[in-house]
């Protein structure tokens, strides 16, 4: 009986002029779906209220373009990204693109694209001089002009930038170096310093550098220049609102903006994070060779145990962790446990005179 | 296909569920940009949540699902599209009982722009989709009950704009 409006909505339907398709757009949507909006650091309220100084500069050519990009850009690949030599997989194990470097040092997770340090060799320290590639989401490989030795970096996946620290005229100076504009985006003079090891985080607009081995813990708000004591116990791990930190002797992941302790490990070591904090790999360093490992969701404390120890996993810029295998990368939900693999030819022939190229991991750190 | 496809493949399956999803969104929502806004959620969250979809022949039925209810949730935000169903009918061109030019294309989109949007929505998934009232029900998160007098009630609604040769006293397709 209703035949009548079903021909009627069908024909109007038919009717319509269709706009195009947008896959691309639907695809980078979709990518931004799979990370969680992230929490940015306001009060800091881990620090203490003192504020001890600290200056900042805006750079690249004095102007603000390039200062304060949108933090929000275009999200990179949320698939496993690693390396073989210089071979890096961008984009899950079917994407890749060479820098021309003789080996990948770490990979770094950013919104501009993957960040490829790489040198002389695989070397995460004592290396020389370790410079710099941004591979793009379509997979173009720009080198950077920025060039460090014997230095910490890290990244935020949410925002296009690299930050380091650096000593300068007896102060440690944190660097946010913009690689989508291959420049420095702000440098905040931190502390007075005599060390030249400052590892380093940055979550949001704070970057979390650690003077030198006991000169203190410094919170850095790099678009203010404001300069805060904190009482993070370990900055190497900062991401999404968390901290990987050790309390009373136990490895934790604490809330950075209360100080609330959100996970306690029961034996020693520390905790890794995802590069969105969501997820804490428990690591122990002699955990070396052992045949599991344990993986928590921060918010619910439910756990899953994964095969292999700790540093044969990587993570994805929102939270899976992955593998590389001989045939296949293996990547698992630490939500739910499901993994799914993707086939993978892996380079270099096991008992070959050629020694296999050395594996980097994406998510994973090589500072040290 | 239970790995995740590529970025071509998923473009290609973009190209294939577009125009159809496109198609059912805009009956539900009478608005081009709303339609093109939902279409996109929807192949967006069906492409990041691919670990539930498992293989691109479930993607068209996986992104028809998840449509209707992203439709859904945006129904259940306060003032969601509060002003664009109106609460009295409008006048229909030859009064109550008389027909309309059901030829007219137009008469059916307006005579649909009259329903508040959760109404609208069950008609398009009944006499469109061709869904039963559970699946409506399911899909829209309602009961089935609330989809028999939201049909009822919209039905009676259309009848006196379309006429009763679109739609006969005691038309329901259950």
């Amino acid at each position: 009986m209703t035949e009548r409006l079903s021909q009627l909505l069908a024909g109007e339907a038919d009717g319509l002029d269709v706009p195009p398709p947008t896959p691309g757009a639907v695809i980078r949507e979709g990518r931004g779906m799979r990370r969680r909006h992230r929490m940015v650091v306001g009060a800091c309220g881990v620090a203490a209220a003192l504020v001890v100084g600290g200056s900042v500069a805006a750079l690249a050519g004095g102007g603000n373009d390039t200062a304060a990009p949108d933090p929000a850009g275009s999200p990179g690949s949320a698939a496993p990204v690693f390396s073989y030599g210089n071979q890096v997989f961008y984009d899950g194990p079917a994407q890749s693109a060479p820098v021309e470097d003789k080996a990948v040092k770490s990979l770094f997770y950013s919104s501009a694209g993957v960040v490829v340090r790489a040198g002389d060799n695989s070397w995460s320290d004592g290396g020389g001089e370790q410079r710099f590639s941004l591979i793009t989401p379509d997979g173009d490989v720009r080198r950077l002009s920025l060039v460090t030795e014997e230095t910490v970096h890290a990244s935020d996946p949410d925002q296009p930038y690299v930050v380091y620290g650096e000593e300068v005229g007896g102060n440690l100076e944190v660097v946010v170096y913009d690689v989508q504009a291959d420049a420095e985006a702000a440098r905040v003079t931190v502390a007075p310093t005599e060390d030249h090891w400052f590892p380093v985080s940055i979550d949001g607009d704070t970057v979390y550098v650690q003077n030198g081995y006991d000169n203190g813990v410094y919170a850095v708000d790099w678009r203010s220049g404001k300069v805060q004591e904190s009482d993070l116990s370990s900055v190497w791990e900062v991401a999404g609102g968390h901290a990987g930190v050790t309390v009373a002797g136990k490895a934790a992941v604490v809330d950075t903006a209360t100080g609330d302790v959100l996970l306690t490990a029961d034996g020693p070591g520390y905790f890794d994070l995802s590069p969105d904090g969501r997820y804490a790999q428990l690591v122990s360093e002699d955990q070396q060779g052992s045949p599991t490992s344990k993986v928590y969701a921060v918010a619910s404390g439910s756990s899953i145990t994964v095969d292999g120890d700790p540093f044969s996993w990587g993570w994805t810029a929102d939270g899976d962790l992955f593998t590389v295998e001989d045939s296949d990368v293996r990547t698992c939900d630490v939500a739910t446990g499901d993994c799914s693999t993707a086939p993978f030819d892996a380079p270099g022939t096991p008992g070959s005179d050629k020694e296999a190229p050395e594996l980097r991991l994406g998510g994973r750190a090589y500072e040290s | 296909m239970t790995r995740p496809p590529t970025d071509e493949e998923f473009a290609e399956l973009v190209h294939a569920c577009w125009a159809n999803l496109y198609r059912t969104a805009y009956l539900m929502l009478g608005d081009r940009a709303d339609a093109e806004d939902l279409v996109q959620t929807a192949l967006a969250k069906t492409y990041a949540n691919w670990r539930r979809v498992q293989n691109v022949d479930a993607a068209p039925g996986y992104a028809r699902t998840t449509l209707v209810n992203t439709a859904a949730s945006w129904f259940r935000k306060k003032g969601w599209r509060n002003e664009r169903p109106t609460e009295e009918l409008p006048e229909p061109a030859h009064g109550p009982g008389h027909e309309t030019d059901p030829s007219d294309r137009r008469s059916v989109i307006d005579a649909l722009a009259t329903l508040p949007p959760r109404q609208r929505a069950v008609v398009v998934l009944r006499y469109y989709e061709d869904l039963s009232v559970a699946q409506v029900a399911h899909a829209l998160g309602i009961t089935e009950g609330t989809v028999k007098s939201q049909t009822s009630e919209a039905l009676s609604k259309l009848r006196v704009l379309l006429g009763d040769s679109v739609i006969p006293a005691g038309a329901h397709h259950d």
